[in-house]
């Protein structure tokens, strides 16, 4: 079966696959890449999901739920954890979040002065982990071996970081601003989860700390019970059971921020192998889209429906093409409703090629600063921030 | 446009000084939000350690179940793909440099011999966590 896919793989051109999670048994999965086969699992508060890791817990999304609608249900949000030490226990009454470092008045804040001190705001938004999709690179990379599914879109509910930040007050010496969560590393000599985001970033009243996420206090795994929401930028600045935040005045230099997480600085962050480039952190996501209601190796009938989601990245989504002959000819999708310009959009295509026989439907989403997703998938040693237009490889009669 | 503000503020101060007067509820933060509600709970989850254990007697079988999953479950391992001798070589010292990893340099070479016929065992094979 692994070859299978490998030759499925090896089939198709232009495009690659949505990453059709074909189910072989009852409990197993197989992604279509090279040592795919994955087993499903239940971890606490989930439902059964891909598991990619069990400690510290990596588990994705199956790509049928994307097909079920706009937003990912809590129970089957992708986990993605570092670190081996994570609580497994949070007492409600006795966490505090910490706000410290460059600023006049420090804060201890209890959930409950956070839910009742600060003007709540809701806001859709897609948490992309930076490597997903990374089983797909060519060459291979080493790390989380994803398929498309370590992805979700959440209504997320909270209070402005900027709120917060302006509360405690920033000193004119601030720079950056820093997160860290519950988790720790298993050994003491392994270098905490921190990420820093960039002052004005920060305070540009879209972070926010959330504490609900589609209208529901936030899985254990995702989080409990605050996480930073960056919206338009990949999850790794999303620190979870975000406990503590400091103000620093200086770019952080800590190993996650200085070392690890980086791409070139190139466009659409692509290098050859061993080329030398400047790297520098991953920030901003690009747009994606995939089709959902059409797995590989389907026969259709034309005219056909075509659906799926897509998103913007940092922006909205302006547009979704979709092709049934691997991007000779192109139609533009309907959007559905829109959730705001961080969410998963649907969309759908009526398609009524000429062509019969074996070909590969694949869709372009192109966003409001006119970034299209690129033809060609990228690669560097990091597997990260992979954007190219997807397919699927299908029998049209 | 994106956010979705407005909560009204008198429902805010009801619920506050309901919470408020009631000392019991204090490990429960509950805020109306337009219709619904979210309510923080304390909560307590079992979570799997997943399989911690390389079989076989050879030094690097045995280095890999001391070392490797000190830090993460096998199936970080498992689920690799084939990867060349230098590239687990890489991983060993990153995990070493980096994550504070106390494997001796000296079975790195058994180390690498292991996970690289293991890895390439289990790409040509299946997965197992």
């Amino acid at each position: 079966m692994l070859r299978a896919g490998a030759l499925i793989a090896a089939s198709c051109v232009a495009s690659t696959f949505t990453g059709a999670l074909r189910t072989f048994a009852e409990g197993s999965i197989q992604l279509p890449f090279e040592n795919g086969a994955r087993h499903l699992s239940t971890f606490p508060q989930k439902r059964s999901l891909v598991l990619q890791r069990s400690w510290p817990p990596m588990l994705e999304t199956p790509m049928s739920v994307f097909e079920q609608g706009v937003f990912t249900p809590n129970d089957a949000f992708y986990v993605r954890w570092h670190l081996g030490s994570i609580p497994n226990e949070i007492d409600v009454a006795s966490f505090r979040l910490r706000i410290h470092g460059e600023v006049k008045n420090p804060l201890e804040l209890s959930l409950e002065q956070l839910q009742h001190n600060f003007e709540p705001v809701q806001l859709a938004a897609v948490n992309q982990c930076s490597g997903n999709s990374r089983g797909f690179f060519s060459p291979r990379v080493p790390g989380g071996e994803w398929g498309n599914g370590a992805m979700g879109n959440a209504l997320w509910t909270g209070i402005r970081l900027k709120d917060l930040l302006q509360r405690a007050g920033l000193k004119a010496s601030a720079v950056q601003v820093r997160f860290n969560g519950m988790d720790n590393g298993a050994k003491p000599e392994t270098p905490d989860f921190v990420k820093a985001l960039d002052i004005s970033h920060a305070m540009d009243g879209e972070v926010m700390v959330a504490y609900g996420m589609n209208d529901a206090p936030l899985p254990m795994l995702n989080g409990f019970p605050l996480r930073l929401v960056v919206p338009g930028w990949f999850a790794t600045y999303w620190v979870k059971m975000l406990n503590d935040i400091e103000v620093i005045d200086h770019i952080d230099d800590n190993f996650w921020m200085k070392s690890a997480y980086l791409i070139p600085d190139t466009p659409e962050a692509d290098m050859k192998p061993g080329e030398k480039v400047k790297m520098v952190p991953i920030n901003r996501m690009p747009p994606r889209s995939f089709i959902t209601n059409v797995q590989d190796g389907a026969k259709l009938q034309a005219p056909f429906e075509v659906n799926g989601i897509a998103f913007g990245g940092d922006s909205g989504v302006a547009k979704v093409l979709v092709s049934a002959d691997n991007g000779a000819h192109w139609e533009s999708a309907g959007l559905d409703r829109d959730y705001g310009q961080y969410s998963f959009r649907r969309w759908t295509a009526r398609l009524n090629p000429k062509e019969r026989g074996m070909n590969t439907l694949i869709s372009r989403a192109i966003n409001l600063n006119g970034v299209a997703q690129p033809m060609q998938p990228n690669w560097n040693p990091g597997g990260y921030m992979r954007a190219v237009v997807e397919g699927v490889r299908v029998e049209i009669v | 446009m994106t956010l979705r503000w407005g909560i009204p503020s008198l429902r805010i101060l009801l619920s506050l000084s309901f919470v408020a007067t009631i000392p019991g509820t204090a490990g429960t933060a509950e805020k109306d939000l337009g219709h619904r509600t979210i309510v923080l709970k304390s909560v307590k989850i079992d979570l799997p350690k997943g399989n911690l254990k390389f079989e076989g007697d050879a030094p690097g079988a045995r280095a890999a179940t001391t070392y490797c999953v000190m830090c993460h479950s096998r199936g970080m391992i498992d689920n690799q793909p084939p990867l060349s001798r230098e590239a687990w070589k890489t991983e060993i010292r990153k995990m070493r440099s980096v994550y504070g990893c106390t494997v001796s340099e000296g079975l790195d070479e058994e180390l690498v011999d292991f996970l690289f016929q293991y890895n390439h065992k289990a790409a040509s094979v299946s997965s197992q966590h």
